[in-house]
């Protein structure tokens, strides 16, 4: 970014910083950077500690535990679903070997620089009315 | 007893309580002042709701995770399959040999090419599925050093659009032609993981490239050859992040910053593949 194409004044942002409100005038450019350095540092944005009751902290407790539990064999399932699959793909391919080994050449050839359709998307709530468009023009 | 004066150390060995450990001082520095109980707060996990820097993160459904274990993880596994196949080894440092008694000490010969050590690359099995990482956005602009106080907008608006405080960048060289002193700020850095980086992925992949007429795809070519591909937004094409569209006099100093995505991939090709499936387009 060249220098000429910054927006704002250049003004020297020196101000000392005071407890009360002074009532020095300061440019909008130079506000808009002290609004900016604000927002970013992290005083006074720490929300408080919940303070529960232990019947409360109790309840919370065991929703996450059941909660961790529901992910934890969410994802072991997961996992052994794709072992399940990867081991049907190497039995698949040996059966294929001892079967047809010209099939087999043809089946383990490595396909280079593959890449999935944009048309793939990431799935949404609010899908639209037409989700693949069939006519690209690429 | 009264044992005789002498200089024989066998006196010490004589008397009781004579431990023959070594006592051990100070091996382990330790801050002694954060092991007071008032520091027990910053223990816990931010995960706990008791603790003072809790934070919530499982507030809504991860689109982009879903996806990629639901559809993607699988179609990558049988994509990438190989029958028999090897390990190939990377480059590592060598040996010199054992013919010479010279060659014994000697510190070990640099890898074959390069000269640097590169990973193994391991057959793609169920294990090993190559997934994203995490997004690191680098922003470097050099109007940073001739303005100071525009590294305090480029931080703001760096964490307006990711959601995740950048860290400050300083100079590491003095380069007179160019104005660059060291240790003056010249630009942010932010690491994304997990749930903040599918939310920028998403909002990049579906609200911002769409609408730059520029942007044809990333390069065929894209890859540091150990799996992570990278990209750039201009300052022209920022302004299409929804986060600062809406408020340009919040923000009038936009910059351009370089992406790149880290992914578990070990080869350029295996990444690019990863990253067409998670909506970004490919130059032909």
């Amino acid at each position: 970014m060249l220098s000429s194409s910054i927006k704002s004044a250049v003004l020297p942002v020196l101000r000392t910083f005071v407890r009360f409100k002074s009532k020095a005038d300061v440019s909008p450019s130079t506000q808009r950077v002290i609004g900016q350095m604000s927002a970013l540092s992290a005083s006074k944005k720490q929300p408080k500690v919940i303070r529960l009751s232990n019947e409360d902290l109790i309840k919370h407790k065991s929703i996450v535990n059941a909660w961790n539990l529901y992910r934890r064999r969410k994802v072991s399932r997961q996992r052994d679903q794709l072992n399940k699959q990867y081991q049907s793909i190497v039995d698949a391919m040996e059966d294929l070997k001892q079967s047809e080994p010209e099939l087999y050449v043809w089946a383990n050839t490595k396909q280079t620089n593959k890449k999935f359709p944009l048309q793939l998307r990431v799935p949404t709530d609010y899908p639209p009315s037409q989700p693949w468009v069939y006519n690209v023009k690429k | 007893m009264q044992l005789a004066r002498s200089f024989s150390t066998c006196a010490r060995a004589l008397r009781s309580g004579y431990s023959t450990v070594e006592p051990v001082h100070h091996l382990v520095k330790i801050n002694k002042a954060s092991l007071k109980p008032g520091m027990t707060q910053l223990l816990k996990s931010k995960s706990d709701i008791t603790a003072i820097g809790f934070k919530p993160v499982e507030i809504s459904q991860d689109r982009v995770r879903e996806h990629y274990n639901n559809t993607v993880k699988s179609d990558l596994m049988l994509h990438f399959y190989e029958h028999d196949a090897k390990t190939v080894e990377g480059q590592k440092f060598r040996e010199w040999g054992t013919d010479s008694p010279y060659k014994m000490y000697r510190s070990m010969k640099k890898p074959r090419g390069k000269g640097k050590a590169t990973r193994n690359i391991k057959p793609i099995t169920s294990k090993n599925v190559p997934e994203l990482q995490s997004i690191v956005i680098n922003l470097y602009a050099p109007a940073i050093a001739e303005h100071k106080w525009l590294s305090v907008s480029a931080r703001a608006f760096i964490a307006q659009i990711t959601n995740v405080k950048p860290q400050l960048l300083r100079n590491r060289s003095n380069v007179i032609g160019w104005k660059i002193r060291v240790g003056r700020p010249c630009g942010c850095k932010v690491e994304l993981k997990d749930r903040d980086m599918h939310q920028f992925l998403t909002t990049l992949t579906e609200l911002v490239l769409p609408r730059i007429r520029t942007f044809t795809g990333l390069k065929p070519t894209t890859g540091d050859t150990h799996g992570n591909i990278s990209m750039g937004l201009t300052e022209e094409d920022v302004k299409y992040f929804p986060e600062v569209e809406h408020f340009q006099e919040l923000f009038p100093n936009l910059f351009g910053f370089h992406i790149t995505f880290k992914t578990t991939a070990r080869t350029d090709e295996q990444a690019r593949t990863l990253i067409s499936s998670l909506g970004f387009p490919f130059q032909k």
